[in-house]
């Protein structure tokens, strides 16, 4: 399929200072120096006839379509590969050019089937448009309308179909050889999947080894499937329901990179999701989830009408959206009127809209009265809020995507950004693939470790929950070999602060030397992976859950943020300090208010003058005191001072640890109102569901990881009528606090009157420019791709001294292994989404990653049921034994409930933020023959509470 | 509220504190810390935990001079 609605210049764009000039059939045209003739001729409007060529991939000048005629020079060369010059006078159009295009597409076209009418590119070739433009009128190698001599498209000389990719098909007789998608395997997604195999008239696209693309390197990115210039590779959405009519642009509802797309549908149904070229975080390239896993929005277990239910083993009753608000408003008021004010909160969605969780936070605060609203972000980022907040003053990366491309060195600590943040994951392969040099921080070998083409420089396999330990020697060796980056800490950071911070680090505690038993990192390693942080110009963090989701969580944060500050790589492009959010708009949730003891703009709810402009606002007296966290509103469950809750798209059921705990406490509780698409396992627990809207129903925004807004506009109208905001307006209004809005809009209005870094913000100014990254405001109308230029936001940097505070979960003679956590690529979070598509044949079952040695000793082979038991819990699943894993550590994904990770996940957590310490659990594996005690149950459970929904025929 | 549980948090903000600041220092940014991002639930709860365990509560010396320190039961619980 090709893109031929967006404007193809033919080769990528050249950064240079020299720019030269030339003629092109007479017009004179500027561009800089290294610029093709191609793209210099289509920027003013001469397009030359190409098939080979597109903007997004190196020239290759293999089909000769493009060439051109230049003054004094022999012969007809490429315009793709032929190099703007001063004074050049080029045509691109004569007599001679059209018959040898005419000639060049006839040899083409005598090799390629001519059943235009009924191919599913129809509408959208390449092949058949540059046909029309060259003139093709007749191919002389056919008698009789039927080629004669060898091909690839006839009888039994006809290649074979490959249809094992659920998403796509492969169809080689339809194949020009133009090698675009083994370019964009390799230059863009970085996989080096896609081979040209065989030579001259054998020459075929393959992947892998000529294997099936399923069971090939393909990581299924869908970038081969955009740039084929025919049906060769074709969606297979397209081949069943044909081109669209309508094309919408919104906001990817994946992951933290954001990537904007554009949806293709035909009515109200998505027909393809293809990632828009002018997307400023993804530049047209996307993932196997954004680009193709998004029927779950139209999934048979959507569920669209309100129900209620007067206990939690009772059957579901469809009720109408007035009852179904109504009966939760009035027990949110019951519950409040006998057990206090406090006794009930909300839960805002990192999946939706800022509107939308603006939106929940305010009906919290102002309906409800009290400050109990918390997020996902608890449970991801929150220590990244605190840290960043302390050290720099603001809670969020520093910089745009973008930059990485001007990073010499990149360091990724407890992140996997190839699985779960694809596209940036790509951008950063190939940013290595030019040169940069990297430094991986991770228990494991994720694939940055060693990929085609890619490799660590330095690896710090460290033992799970020893980040700080691994980070203050590093800022050790920087201090002690006289790395640091005088001038900038003398002109920027707080100099007390830094002299008790270089004190306290120059402690022989924190040599390599001597944690090196600890971690596990050689000293000698750790040394060189300091080194190259600290002397080779540009040099950028990006960190994970890996970081985070740990007991000294927000230390670790703030042990980042000293590196970055030592070594003076902070305030502009190229360096900088990256958490990679998890969710499409965990960074929105947080920027709107989503903490119990912050307003929008992460401004505390004890500061008077602030609200005071939310009580002007509002009309409202509010509560100037921090309300409950997430696990505080499990305890405070438990102990019976907490009733009620409101939850708009989260699944705290499957994704809070220690699900024991968890369920307890939710059955503790007197009306827990669900809002979401699927009955999820959450609702298991609830009184009453509301059903909510996917992305694709709704309008609003999306705030990605490198601070930027991006619409999210409406493909087809809500299933079950409702937008979520719309919903929590009705609940609001129900509770008697009146809300009117009549389009999301009206809500971005309203958070830029009250948010200073989101003064500039609104859906038509998002409109006009595709996006905005804050702080948006009079300081910086157009936003701000990079942070702390020429200063921090806190004003001076401040140096936090972290010590190293062992974790009280340790591996003893019971618990004998680390087991730590992490993500997939075809699968997302807890797999609400992705599990229902096809996306299930990638990843159809979450298994425990062990290291032979460990397996061998505990007699495991691979895909054994194996136990797993921690203090917390006890569950079951297939052993994957690989030498990824390092002896004494294990590791499993949590995409799917029945593998009950959070089952054994314990109730640790960061000591600031109360995130969850998911990434070290203490756990001793055994072989096994059945589920676990849990996993009996829980499948049980599943099964009852399905029957107890309304049946549907 | 679960007071082991309370006094396992407090303590775990105090050893941070014990080296991020001045030892002079402590017990203010502890109890600074408590104030900002605990719920008054919370601090009533561990509160009234130290005074029912003056000499065992199980609070680091300076996390105890923290909770003492906290304002009372502020009004809007």
């Amino acid at each position: 399929m090709s893109r031929r609605h967006e404007a193809d210049y033919g080769t990528p764009p050249v950064d240079s200072d020299r720019q030269v000039t030339l003629s092109i059939d007479g017009q004179q045209v500027t561009v800089p120096e290294g610029t093709s003739l191609m793209r210099a001729a289509a920027m003013v409007e001469r397009d030359i006839p190409k098939l080979c060529a597109t903007d997004s991939l190196e020239a290759w000048g293999s089909c000769r379509l493009c060439l051109v005629e230049i003054e004094g020079r022999r012969g007809y060369p490429a315009s793709c590969t032929t190099p703007a010059e001063d004074g050049m006078v080029v045509r691109t159009h004569t007599p001679r050019l059209a018959q040898l295009r005419r000639n060049t597409m006839e040899l083409t076209i005598s090799d390629h089937p001519l059943d235009c009418l009924s191919c599913a590119a129809n509408g959208d070739c390449e092949l058949q448009d540059m046909a029309g433009v060259v003139g093709l009128r007749e191919v002389r190698y056919a008698e009789h309308g039927q080629p004669c001599g060898a091909n690839h498209f006839e009888g039994a000389s006809r290649a074979p179909e490959d249809d094992s990719n659920p998403y796509f098909s492969y169809d080689a007789a339809k194949c020009i050889v133009c090698n675009r998608c083994v370019r964009a395997c390799e230059e863009v997604q970085g996989s080096f999947a896609l081979t040209i195999t065989g030579r001259g008239f054998d020459s075929r696209v393959a992947a892998g080894a000529n294997e099936a693309f399923i069971g090939s390197e393909c990581v299924s990115c869908g970038a081969c499937v955009q740039t084929c210039p025919t049906a060769t590779l074709m969606e297979k959405s397209v081949i069943a329901h044909g081109q669209a009519e309508r094309r919408v642009i919104t906001t990817c509802a994946y992951c933290g990179v954001g990537c904007s797309f554009v949806a293709e549908a035909k009515g109200n149904e998505v027909v393809r999701m293809t990632p828009h070229k002018n997307g400023q975080a993804n530049h047209g390239h996307a993932c196997v989830k954004g680009r193709f896993a998004w029927g779950y929005a139209t999934h048979p277990d959507r569920i669209t009408t309100p129900m209620v239910r007067t206990t939690i083993d009772a059957p579901w009753r469809v009720v109408s959206w007035d009852e179904a608000i109504a009966h939760a408003a009035s027990e949110f008021r019951r519950i409040q009127a006998q057990h206090g004010r406090s006794a009930v909160g909300g839960i805002t969605s990192s999946r939706c809209t800022n509107e939308e969780t603006y939106l929940v936070q305010k009906l919290v605060r102002a309906a409800f009265g009290n400050n109990n609203v918390d997020t996902c972000a608890r449970v991801c980022h929150s220590p990244t809020g605190y840290g960043l907040g302390q050290t720099f003053g603001t809670s969020a990366g520093t910089q745009d995507f973008d930059s990485i491309d001007a990073a010499d060195v990149i360091m990724v600590i407890g992140a996997n950004p190839t699985e779960a943040h694809p596209v940036f994951g790509a951008r950063l392969k190939r940013r290595i693939r030019e040169g940069a040099r990297l430094i991986v921080i991770d228990p494991r070998d994720i694939e940055l470790v060693s990929a085609p083409h890619v490799r660590a420089d330095f690896h710090l396999k460290l033992r799970p929950g020893t980040n700080v330990a691994v980070a203050n020697a590093l800022a050790h060796v920087i201090v002690a070999e006289g790395l640091l980056d005088e001038a900038y800490i003398a002109e920027r950071c707080d100099d007390a602060a830094f002299r008790r911070w270089r004190d306290f680090i120059m402690q022989p505690e924190n040599a390599p030397e001597a944690s090196a038993a600890a971690t596990g990192v050689a000293a000698d390693t750790l040394r060189g992976a300091a080194r190259l942080y600290a002397r080779q110009g540009n040099s950028a963090i990006y960190y994970g859950l890996g970081v985070t989701e740990h007991a000294q969580g927000s230390t670790m944060v703030m042990a980042i943020a000293n590196l970055a500050m030592a070594t003076g790589n902070v305030g502009r492009r190229g360096v900088g300090v990256n958490p990679l959010r998890g969710q499409n708009n965990v960074q929105g949730s947080c920027d709107m208010g989503s903490f119990p003891h912050e307003f929008p703009g992460y401004r505390h709810v004890s500061d008077s003058t602030v609200r005071a402009s939310f009580e002007d606002a509002w009309g409202v007296t509010l509560e100037a005191e921090p309300g409950l966290r997430i696990p505080n509103m499990f305890e405070a469950a438990l102990d019976g001072s907490f009733r009620g809750l409101y939850l708009q798209g989260e699944d705290l059921a499957q994704s809070d640890p220690n699900t024991r705990h968890v369920e307890a406490a939710l059955r503790a509780m007197e009306c827990v109102v669900v809002q979401d698409i699927f009955l999820n396992e959450t609702a298991k627990f609830a009184h009453v569901f509301l059903p909510g809207a996917s992305f694709l129903e709704k309008n609003g925004t999306f705030t990605n990881a490198e601070r930027r807004i991006s619409m999210v506009r409406k493909v087809m109208p809500p299933l079950a009528g409702k937008e979520d905001w719309e919903v929590t307006q009705a609940l609001a209004n129900a509770l008697g606090y009146p809300m009117n809005y009549t389009h999301p809009r009206e809500i971005m209005d309203e958070i830029a009157r009250l948010t200073p870094t989101f003064a500039g913000v609104s859906h038509a100014r998002l409109d006009a420019l595709g996006s905005l990254q804050w702080p948006c405001n009079d300081a910086a109308p157009d936003g701000t791709p990079t942070m702390h230029v020429g200063g921090f936001v806190r004003g001076k940097g401040r140096f936090m001294p972290t010590r190293y505070i062992p974790t009280t979960e340790k591996a003893n003679r019971r618990f004998p292994l680390l087991l730590t956590t992490g993500r997939i690529l075809s699968q997302y979070n807890v797999g609400a989404q992705t599990r229902r598509t096809a996306n299930v044949a990638w990843h159809a079952e979450d298994t425990l990653e062990i290291h032979p040695h460990d397996a061998e000793e505990r007699g495991i082979g691979d895909g054994d049921w194996v136990g797993i038991a921690s203090r917390a819990g006890e569950t079951v699943l297939r052993a994957t034994v690989t030498p990824r894993m390092q002896p004494g550590v294990v590791y499993t994904t949590f995409h799917h409930p029945e593998s009950g990770a959070n089952v054994i996940t314990t109730d640790n957590s960061d000591w600031a933020t109360n995130c969850p310490e998911y990434k070290v659990t203490a756990v001793q594996v055994v072989r096994v023959g059945q589920p676990s005690q849990w996993q009996q149950r829980h499948r049980e459970n599943d099964h009852q509470q399905r029957s107890l929904l309304p049946r549907r025929d | 509220m679960d007071s082991e549980h309370l006094v396992r948090m407090a303590n775990e903000i105090g050893e941070f504190f014990e080296t991020a600041t001045e030892p002079d220092n402590i017990a203010d940014e502890v109890r600074g810390h408590l104030l900002r991002y605990w719920a008054p639930s919370m601090r009533a709860a561990l509160k009234d935990h130290l005074a029912g365990h003056p000499a065992d509560s199980g609070l680091n010396p300076h996390v105890a001079a923290a909770v003492a320190n906290l304002r009372d039961e502020p009004a809007g619980n």
